[in-house]
């Protein structure tokens, strides 16, 4: 089988680009950064000691997570009511969707590790804890919607369908969860809020913190949307190809009358 | 590293730093290799990005 | 809303009750399973006191396992011989789809809350007092209207096809805190289980109720692409 189609088929590169790769580059640094500033050049807290530092990878987590799941809530909408109902927007809201939880399943990792030093425990049913865990769980059930089968379009339209759902849903969880928590108010030993008083190198370092996972977002996001419209290239071409040799078939076959 | 070591609940905050590193790296390598092994099969013409 | 609208809802419902009847899967399955689950709860959780503090959220968790398997059959009824593909392609408005569906689900729940409510009192003696029957009525009615609305808009997804079933778990529990949270609260005002007020009951009805509105307004705006494959 040769390619008829283009005569010289140019070489094959991956999901990146010379703007990537600079991307790439800075992001790493910011991360070595954080690395070095989160763990040794940055001072202890005053209340918490060392245990503080975990801040600095668990707060950028959670807020990009959040992030990632506007991205994936308005890129829905782009779809879904767009005029051109435009698939790159479906493929951005699914990839971004998969970073989210990604980063959400390591918030709720290193905020147990961290509970576990302050509180002495790793979970508490706190309002937040419980709907950050509700909102993981919900986005987890997106992307089975995500995988299930049908046409790239029917695919799409249902889980934007599915992510705008949630978008409704979670403000009603959240609120509901804060009403129950408010209602047990029980003075215990886990009265120590995760919070800080942040100052000077302590804030700086948060602040790259957050520089450092926007941009490990944006890496992420370019290269999963790009995997994303690869596969689903591939599997139209496939579904192509499988038409074309069923075409073959009949043709070749009708004449002779039969045969294999 | 001393410093590091010297630290109260090292092991926690370690983990917690070692669980995001590990989990974030194997991730993006997941996302590349998938990206590569797709791309071996696609012409650069139909890519978007390039 | 127009009248026709609301005549094919009512013509959908009637169905899915007749169906129900006919067949008695709700009397001689889910019933017999969701009483079943109250009994397991007391071995679980022991007699001493437990189980009476905690009988208003044991009655609704039974509620939610029962209506994720009414659900299922709710929808089976309509996939096993592509009825669903044929009202959709004789062109029955999805939103009219959805409440008939939605409302022929409350209907079931509601009788099956009904038993497990008589049950609970004979199994947990969660007796309610005089003060917390409306309440009680209430909590029940807003929290039913509130789990049909959110079965039938992840019901039509996970009917869609073969080896969707394991999904509908998945999808419902999460965003079904609200209405276990709130029905369980609303019920413990109504029992008076702790000590509670009956006046405390009522915030929870209003959760439930806005609830039950919002995930029906957007399930109705939404099933007709959910159900599209």
């Amino acid at each position: 089988m040769t390619p008829t189609t283009s005569p010289q088929p140019t070489a094959r590169r991956a999901t990146g680009t010379r703007a990537t790769r600079v991307l790439g580059i800075v992001t790493l640094v910011m991360l070595g950064w954080l690395l070095l500033f989160g763990l040794v050049l940055s001072p202890a807290d005053i209340d918490q000691g060392d245990a503080v530092r975990i801040m600095y990878v668990h707060v950028p987590t959670v807020w990009l997570a959040y992030l990632a799941f506007i991205v994936t809530a308005v890129c829905s909408g782009l779809y879904l009511f767009g005029k051109r109902h435009s698939l790159g927007f479906d493929r951005v809201a699914g990839a971004s969707a998969e970073i989210g939880v990604v980063f959400m399943a390591l918030t709720l990792i290193s905020g147990s590790l961290w509970g576990r030093i302050t509180w002495g425990v790793y979970w508490q049913w706190d309002a937040r804890l419980t709907t950050t865990a509700l909102l993981f769980v919900t986005y987890i059930g997106y992307l089975a919607v995500r995988g299930l089968d049908g046409t790239r379009e029917r695919r799409a339209r249902r889980s934007a369908v599915i992510g705008l759902l949630a978008v409704v849903e979670i403000p009603l969880v959240h609120w509901s969860v804060r009403l129950w928590r408010s209602l047990h108010q029980e003075a215990t030993i886990l009265d120590t809020d995760l919070d800080v008083d942040i100052d000077g190198l302590m804030l700086f370092t948060l602040f790259s913190g957050v520089i450092a996972f926007t941009l490990l977002f944006v890496w992420l996001l370019l290269h999963r949307t790009r995997t994303i419209a690869l596969d689903d290239l591939l599997a139209s071409r496939g579904l192509d190809r499988a038409i074309a040799e069923r075409r073959a078939e009949v043709s070749s076959s009708s004449p002779s009358g039969g045969g294999s | 590293m001393t410093t590091v070591i010297a630290m109260r609940d090292a092991g926690f905050i370690l983990g917690a730093y070692a669980a995001t590193v590990a989990v974030i790296g194997s991730f993006a390598l997941w996302v590349l290799r998938a990206g590569r092994r797709s791309g071996r099969l696609v012409d650069d013409e139909e890519k978007y990005w390039t | 809303m127009t009248v026709g609208r609301l005549r094919t809802a009512r013509r959908i419902a009637a169905k899915d009750l007749l169906v129900e009847r006919r067949s008695r899967v709700l009397v001689n399955q889910v019933l017999p399973f969701s009483g079943l689950v109250m009994v397991v709860f007391a071995f679980a959780l022991g007699t001493g006191g437990v189980l009476e503090r905690s009988a208003p959220g044991l009655i609704w968790l039974a509620v939610l396992f029962s209506t994720l398997i009414t659900v299922q059959r709710s929808f089976a009824i309509e996939t096993a011989d592509g009825a669903l593909e044929s009202l959709r392609v004789a062109g029955v408005d999805p939103v009219a789809l959805f409440i008939g569906k939605a409302a022929a689900l409350a209907c079931e729940l509601i009788a099956l809350i009904t038993v497990l409510l008589g049950l609970a009192v004979v199994l947990y003696g969660a007796e309610p007092r005089a003060e917390g029957i409306v309440l009680l009525v209430t909590t029940a009615i807003s929290a039913t209207c509130a789990l049909a609305a959110l079965g039938t808009i992840y019901g039509g997804l996970a009917a869609g096809g073969p080896g969707r079933e394991t999904l509908l778990p998945l999808l419902i529990l999460p965003v079904a805190a609200p209405v276990l949270i709130g029905a369980t609260r609303g019920v413990e005002a109504a029992l008076g289980t702790d000590r509670t007020a009956v006046s405390e009951g009522w915030p929870w009805v209003g959760l439930l109720t806005v609830f039950a509105v919002a995930v029906g307004v957007s399930g109705a705006l939404a099933f007709g692409t959910l159900i599209e494959d």
